[in-house]
């Protein structure tokens, strides 16, 4: 199952924090969808996921300077 | 649920291909460069600097190096990859100031021109206000800069709210020097304690910072384990260890991709700042500083709506002492000609070399803002960074990150100080930004 966060406008750290939020309430083995258009999201928030928890993140640029990543909780 | 979501992943086809904003960031690179040719001519300092102000703001921009976060992420997400970073950004200034201080023997290079500034309640006073400010207007001083490039409108309203803020910090900072009775005084560390023990308690410090992150973020029992592995073989620290998600996207990347499309790693960037700041201050004679710029800006806006800028303390007192001192960054510093300061020019160039970067990635948009709050949060924070970096004698540039090779103790401060108002800054992002 896929939970969507709509960060689009808000700066840095808050997308990690509602991420954060969010996959300590879904099961293993489901995953958030953060979209953001903030360019330093997608170096910090899979810095942060894939190396502190080792939650496995895919980058997709879906249109010029928005991305969504699907960080999946393990 | 998910607003625009389905309808976005029609558009990733498009977004793969090589974006039209590469052609835009080719003829903005060839009207910068036209623009410096034709300055060598005329203005040569003002040449030099938009030139280091487009390596500056690509720099930044690429490896996404943000000052706010190595301060701010240690305390709101318990990540310190910047903090580390930032930290080696340190060393690498200070071993190539050091290197300076030695090529030019007998000129006391760092005492004289590097930023040794008075410390005392100011500097204090002005870092806690700049650490909180950063926080909430999301971006210090070349964050902001940096993302004003990148097309964030919540950063241009920081912009004027910097703007203000300097100008009132450049007229209040008589009272903030003066009311505690203190004598303003620099304190440079070599002075104090000599240069070989001043190099070595530097050099220890930045390296337990560096520990005490790595423990805090990772907790100190891996801390310790990898500390061991690493003395063990020290070969693992330049061997990048396997990728634990070897997934299937893992293509060769094309040397666009590598330089251009994905973001450098955070410590790469810290040390081309780094290295940028000790090539700048070799060939301009004064290390990297950003505030000033914006203030002398600030100060002729001011004079452009009939206000008299030349009597605020900072103009009368700091300037005036630094340009007699021989450090002045204006040709003339009495006339008070502000936009004759390359400074000016140079944080201009920082946004200038953002948007380059930005749009030679192809991701070079409009941000709009969430909500009002966002955009009350970055007219007070730029406020408050603005009057905060009058106050300090500098910003996370001028009073930390040239300050702390320059071996001076208001950089230290000034550190110190920006830590706790960024924790306090942290508390009300968490309360009044995050929904």
């Amino acid at each position: 199952m896929e939970h969507f966060i709509d960060a689009l406008g808000e700066m840095c750290p808050i997308p990690i924090i509602r991420a954060e939020k969010m996959l300590k309430k879904i099961k293993a083995g489901e995953c958030v969808i953060l979209e953001t258009d903030h360019s330093c999201s997608i170096q910090s928030v899979t810095g942060h996921f894939e190396k502190k928890l080792s939650y496995p993140c895919k980058i997709t640029e879906v249109e010029e300077g928005i991305w969504q990543i699907e960080i999946t909780k393990k | 649920m998910k607003p625009g979501y389905q309808g976005r992943i029609a558009a990733l086809g498009q977004a793969q291909k090589l974006s039209v904003q590469v052609n835009w960031g080719w003829a903005f690179l060839l009207l910068n460069l036209g623009l410096i040719v034709f300055l060598l001519n005329y203005a040569t300092t003002t040449a030099y600097l938009w030139f280091f102000g487009l390596l500056f703001g690509f720099v930044l921009q690429r490896s996404r190096f943000c000052f706010a976060a190595a301060f701010r992420d240690i305390f709101l997400i318990g990540n310190t990859a910047i903090t580390r970073a930032l930290v080696i950004g340190l060393i690498v200034g200070t071993c190539g100031f050091l290197f300076l201080e030695i090529l030019t023997p007998g000129t006391a290079l760092l005492a004289s021109m590097g930023k040794v500034k008075a410390v005392g309640i100011f500097t204090m006073a002005g870092a806690l206000l700049f650490g909180f400010g950063m926080v909430i207007a999301g971006g210090c001083a070349t964050g902001m800069l940096m993302r004003m490039g990148e097309g964030y409108l919540m950063q241009w309203v920081a912009m004027l709210g910097f703007l203000v803020g300097s100008s009132v910090g450049a007229y209040h900072l008589g009272w903030w020097m003066t009311a505690f009775g203190s004598r303003a005084q620099a304190l440079f560390i070599p002075a104090i304690f000599g240069w070989p023990l001043a190099i070595a308690l530097q050099l220890i410090v930045l390296g337990a910072i560096y520990l005490w992150a790595l423990g805090h973020e990772r907790g100190w029992k891996t801390t310790k384990a990898s500390i061991v592995k690493l003395a063990q073989s020290p070969r693992s620290l330049v061997r990048s260890p396997a990728n634990p998600h070897p997934g299937p996207e893992k293509q060769p990347k094309s040397l666009y991709q590598v330089f251009f499309k994905k973001p450098w790693p955070y410590v790469l960037g810290a040390i081309l700042l780094a290295t940028l700041n000790t090539a700048l201050f070799s060939l301009w004679g004064s290390p990297w500083a950003i505030t000033s710029g914006i203030t002398y800006f600030s100060a002729w806006v001011s004079q452009g709506l009939g206000l008299s800028p030349e009597s605020w303390y900072y103009f009368q007192n700091i300037l005036l002492l630094e340009a007699r001192e021989g450090k002045s960054l204006l040709a003339d510093p009495t006339a008070m000609q502000f936009l004759h300061s390359p400074m000016v020019y140079h944080f201009m160039a920082i946004i200038a070399g953002s948007l380059l970067a930005s749009l030679a990635a192809g991701e070079f948009r409009l941000r709009k803002w969430k909500s009002g709050r966002f955009v009350i949060a970055a007219l007070v924070g730029g406020f408050l960074m603005g009057y905060g970096a009058r106050l300090a004698l500098g910003c996370n540039i001028g009073a930390f990150f040239s300050a702390i090779p320059s071996f001076s103790v208001h950089g230290w401060v000034f550190g110190i100080f920006t830590l706790l108002g960024a924790y306090v800054g942290g508390k009300v992002l968490l309360r009044f930004l995050v929904v």
